[in-house]
């Protein structure tokens, strides 16, 4: 239970830090400074469990000995916050949709209330420039198009939807 | 740091379910294209989460090999933290990569500009192929179908809580952390 405990407070604790360098001086690219600062969390994890192991002299430690189960936990639960952050970054289309209902109330929203929201800028082509700043997609001025990265990206997920058996998605 | 048979097979019960819950949803979702994703990944996962949780606590009760020599106590444990892998597996498969290729913008826009001739599009000729109706529209769709929305006619309302706690969650999640810039 100690190594399961260790790995839920190793990520309570990087979720404090990563929340204080966040808001104090925020690195650049964000998701890029979450993976280090989780990374660092799963080095120190380790070397707590090979030290604590070494003092125990090989016995397990705090009853039921799960060491693999604890970083394949901390693994695991990092990738989930990460993923969950991302969403902080960009607004999905789904969670201004209900929280717009929600300020509105019983009286609710048409298509037309929706869309006078939701444009074309804001949801395409916001997400265009992104692809640009990222290096998936170069914009010549009058065209957009699509670089090596950008290719390999949708033919990887063109495969996988095409396992599954669904379209374009979006 | 002593690796041992119980850790493994916290691990090892997980992956299986894991890659067992990857095949059945494929193909459910292959035979019922019409039919709910949503519905096929939850009842994929909840039965190979069932199974799992089983198959611990046959471990548990009858006891036997290969993990005779573990208390009861320990292979409960060791259960629980074989469904707490399995479920964020599932968690980082579904939100981190099928959710990807089903909702993502930027996935959308690097497919249509990988059939466009050329690779390439102008701002216009991609908004004539994917644009704000369709994004809203597609959205409007699944919010009611999941019971997030209810429609009366032309007028949507809010429905369901799940999704707008989501919602609410990410906005605290902003407060605590505020984003760079406003993206949509």
């Amino acid at each position: 239970v100690i190594h399961l405990g260790s790995s839920l407070a190793a990520l309570v604790l990087v979720w404090l830090l990563h929340v204080m360098w966040f808001r104090l001086s925020p690195p650049r690219t964000r998701v890029q400074g979450l993976l280090k600062l989780f990374s660092v969390g799963f080095v120190v994890l380790v070397s707590g469990f090979v030290w604590a192991g070494w003092q125990r002299a090989g016995g397990p430690v705090g009853g039921v000995p799960l060491p693999a189960t604890a970083l394949v936990l901390y693994v695991l639960a990092s990738l989930a916050y990460i993923i969950i952050y991302t969403a902080v970054e960009v607004d999905s289309p789904s969670a201004l949709i209900v929280l717009l209902m929600r300020e509105r109330g019983d009286q609710g929203m048409t298509f037309s209330d929706l869309r006078e929201v939701l444009t074309d800028d804001n949801l395409v082509m916001a997400r265009m420039r992104d692809l640009v700043a990222v290096g998936s997609v170069s914009d010549t001025g009058t065209q957009f198009r699509l670089e090596p990265r950008g290719l390999l990206i949708a033919r990887v997920f063109a495969i996988y939807r095409g396992l599954l058996g669904r379209g374009l998605g979006g | 740091m002593v690796l041992n048979r119980l850790d493994l097979a916290v691990v090892g019960t997980a992956l299986v379910s894991f890659l067992f819950f990857l095949v059945l949803h494929v193909i459910v979702i292959r035979r019922r294209p019409d039919s709910s994703a949503f519905q096929a990944l939850v009842a994929s996962c909840a039965l190979f989460a069932t199974l799992d949780a089983g198959a611990w606590l046959w471990l548990m009760i009858a006891g036997g090999q290969p993990l005779a020599d573990y208390p009861a106590t320990d292979i409960a444990v060791a259960g629980v933290a074989s469904l707490a892998l399995y479920g964020l597996l599932s968690f980082d498969y579904v939100i981190g990569w099928f959710n990807l290729g089903e909702t993502a913008r930027r996935i959308r826009l690097l497919r249509e500009l990988a059939r466009a001739p050329g690779q390439r599009m102008t701002a216009d000729e991609l908004l004539r192929v994917y644009n704000a109706d369709m994004i809203v529209t597609a959205r409007l769709g699944r919010l009611v179908s999941s019971g997030q929305l209810r429609v009366d006619g032309d007028r949507y309302r809010l429905g369901g809580r799940v999704f707008l706690g989501q919602a609410q969650l990410l906005v605290l999640l902003k407060s605590l952390i505020p984003p760079p810039a406003a993206k949509h």
